[in-house]
């Protein structure tokens, strides 16, 4: 008879940081796919400054990105993961992505692929573990509700997208960010939404949010999301180096760090359950 | 002097060859010239120890290790899109003295090409979609001896065989489907578990010992199906008593214990999907035996295994829970037609009862350092049990402790009995790069 405890064990440390990764994910869309064409001024409305961030949020078409995501405890004690992500969207605007562990040693090759078809709900999801030699299903809506990876919801994370339909929008005083100019932004919900308002720091050289203050219940802040070290990439886009979220209330944080990103095409064969299987 | 002795005796062969592996991968590594990476080395290291509850102390359970080298083939200079691997293991169980050292576990070399896969080698094939018990994983055989070790629930995996297995994802219009064909050039027939029988003899052809399993996938929405099946060798040997002469006085005959392996052929299927949070599971497998004349009843012999053909299944489910996937669930219910999970036997004249069983395991994981499991498997037809609560720290990405025992419930005499560890809780570290 066969039990594999390790195994199990492996699956749900997998688990455990599947949902990390998809954060890392969708901030990496959040700030790789960055807007270039600039609108300059200083009488530009809320809703105007969302208007040019809003379509620099979302990660489109194809891309790869070596990060590492370090998730640090409230005493400070630090877990580091480094992974390779490939990402594909289809004509049909099917998403594809397939994330593969490259360090630590006990989770080094271990490959997550997730194809979300535009018209369905749920992504098929399929977690390769090298120690077992064979890929199983995993399901998906409880990462796709509460979202995936540490404090975050899946809101506030990708949620600048919607902001401004879901969102009032008030501009607030200019602030300085690392030296550098930004619009604020005051974001209130207009339905159902466990903050109260958001904060949003826009860069007005090039329209990035660089950072973004969540606030609850007595319009306490809650979560903090705050970028660094942005550099052009090879495409002539803007990123960050860092970007850190941090979690006010439980006092957890998780830090990305982005060691290299590319635009290159991916090949439909990575997304298949039988480039899991190979080395 | 003694801990020098274990140190010497079980600790110098996998130092050296850890070593050994440095050398090689630093060599390769020159040798390729700059730019050019050398395989990978990975591995791992565990130690137990055993806690008597009863204030009999420690004593060193089980050292075991594994060594692994990986080479992409176009790194090597070879024009050809594929893989190398290689990998050693070794333990030694202290409290038996017995264990084997240094042998090769896996040593296969991945080919892929646009129409098909290739693994060519000494390889493990899995294959099934339930956890743990897998009734199509037809290839590599599970040695009933590792169950027992450390509670019997561990990670044990089935033994690599020498094996051709090409693996092809045809399509057609907007349909695909997977087909897999594994040819077993030399299968791993299974000791004895049970003292006083003849070792049998195996098949001494070429030709004879070969073994074919083969299977066709298709992915339907949110599920996947494979159907299999197989011919080959079965695991373990089949036994039986001839009757000899009476002995002088005596009303009964003698005994005489027989033993030889025997092929069967299997048919299986195994499902797996996702609803909702959800991830569902079903896999079973039908098994024909040839059947041999020495097993039918009424005959002269009196046999302990049957002609009669059997069948597994197992379906579970599993589930996560809390926001960042820290609590996990998972049940599953095995059916054994059978009996025993443990052992495929049954004494002369005994009533076959199917065997029905339920496994669990219930898990938090804490920040990702801590986690605490309790598993557990209870046979429903002999009502007895076992439950295995263990807790793993993660000291770094390195190096992890643990600690778990087994425990009973139900009947001693039950079939999980063996495992219970009783008044001694067993833990252990484990180092992997």
């Amino acid at each position: 008879m066969e039990f594999k405890g390790e195994t199990q064990r492996q699956i749900n440390s997998a688990g455990f940081r599947i949902k990390n990764v998809y954060v890392s994910i969708l901030v990496i869309g959040i700030f790789i796919s960055l807007f270039s064409g600039i609108v300059y001024g200083a009488d530009l409305t809320a809703k105007e400054i969302l208007d040019q961030v809003e379509g620099t949020v979302l990660f489109a078409g194809d891309g790869s990105a070596r990060i590492e995501l370090i998730t640090e405890s409230k005493r400070g004690q630090q877990r580091s993961n480094t992974l390779q992500i490939y990402r594909k969207e289809d004509e049909d605007n099917t998403e594809k992505q397939l994330l593969e562990y490259l360090r630590p040693a006990d989770v080094a090759g271990t490959k997550l692929l997730s194809i979300t078809k535009s018209e369905s709900k749920d992504s098929e999801i399929w977690l390769y573990m090298p120690a077992l030699g064979k890929e199983r299903r995993i399901a998906t809506q409880e990462m796709q509700t509460k979202f995936m990876g540490t404090d975050f919801t899946y809101e506030e994370i990708s949620g600048t997208a919607a902001y401004e339909e879901d969102y009032e929008s008030e501009r607030l005083d200019d602030d300085v960010v690392d030296g550098n100019k930004c619009y604020v932004l005051r974001l209130a919900p207009t339905g159902e939404s466990e903050y109260t308002f958001v904060k949003m720091w826009v860069w007005q050289d090039e329209f990035i949010p660089v950072k973004i203050e969540f606030y609850g219940r007595g319009d306490k802040l809650r979560k903090i999301l705050e970028t660094a070290d942005w550099k052009k990439n090879e495409s002539d886009k803007w990123e960050p180096a860092n970007v850190v979220m941090s979690d006010i209330v439980s006092g957890t944080k998780t830090i990305i760090k982005i060691e290299e990103t590319s635009e290159a095409d991916i090949p439909d064969d990575y997304f298949t359950v039988r480039y899991l299987r190979r080395h | 002097m003694r801990v020098g002795r274990i140190l010497k005796d079980n600790y110098v062969i996998p130092i050296v060859c850890i070593v050994l592996a440095l050398v090689l991968s630093s060599a390769i590594a020159n040798a390729m010239g700059p730019g050019s990476t050398g395989p990978d080395i990975s591995g791992e290291f565990n130690q137990t120890v055993n806690l008597s509850l009863n204030g009999g102390g420690l004593a060193l359970g089980i050292t075991d290790y594994r060594l692994a080298l990986d080479q992409n083939l176009r790194q090597l200079g070879i024009n050809v899109h594929g893989h190398a691997h290689v990998s050693v293991k070794g333990w030694y169980n202290h409290d038996v003295s017995d264990g084997t050292l240094l042998e090769l576990d896996e040593a296969y070399i991945d080919i892929y090409r646009d129409l098909f896969d290739l693994r060519l080698g000494q390889q493990v094939v899995s294959w099934g979609a339930a956890y743990g018990l897998n009734p199509t994983d037809y290839i590599n055989p599970i040695p009933l001896t590792s169950v027992s070790d450390q509670g019997g629930f561990m990670d044990i995996s089935g033994l690599p065989v020498p094996a051709i297995y090409v693996s092809a994802y045809p399509s057609w219009k907007d349909t695909s489907f997977e087909a897999d064909v594994a040819l077993v050039l030399n299968p791993r027939f299974q000791e004895l578990p049970i003292p006083g029988f003849p070792i049998p003899e195996t098949p001494k052809s070429f030709v004879d010992r070969l073994e074919i399993a083969g299977r066709i996938g298709k992915n339907f929405g949110m599920w996947d199906l494979y159907i299999s099946g197989f011919r080959g060798w079965e695991d373990m040997p089949v036994l039986w008593f001839e009757f000899g002469s009476f002995p002088p006085g005596e009303d009964s005959p003698f005994l005489i214990p027989k033993t030889a392996y025997r092929k069967a052929t299997s048919f299986g299927a195994s499902a797996s999907g996702t609803s909702g949070p959800y991830t569902f599971w079903g896999e079973g497998s039908y098994n024909f035996p040839d059947k041999m004349k020495e097993l039918d009843i009424p005959s002269s012999n009196s046999p302990i295994s049957s002609n009669d053909s059997y069948f597994q299944v197992v379906a579970g489910a599993d589930r996560m829970f809390g926001d960042a996937g820290q609590y996990y669930l998972m049940g599953q219910y095995i059916y054994n037609s059978q009996g025993s999970l443990l052992s495929p036997y049954n004494m002369p004249g005994e009533e076959v009862k199917a065997g029905h069983y339920l496994a669990a395991i219930a898990r938090a994981t804490i920040h990702d350092d801590h986690e605490i499991e309790l598993l557990s498997i209870y046979g429903i037809s002999d009502d007895s049990g076992i439950v295995v609560p263990k807790y793993t720290y993660k000291i770094n990405p390195i190096f992890s402790a643990w600690i778990g025992t087994t425990f009973l419930v139900g009947d001693e005499g039950g079939e999980f009995g063996s495992l219970s560890e009783g008044k001694s809780a067993v833990a252990g570290i484990k180092a992997v790069w």
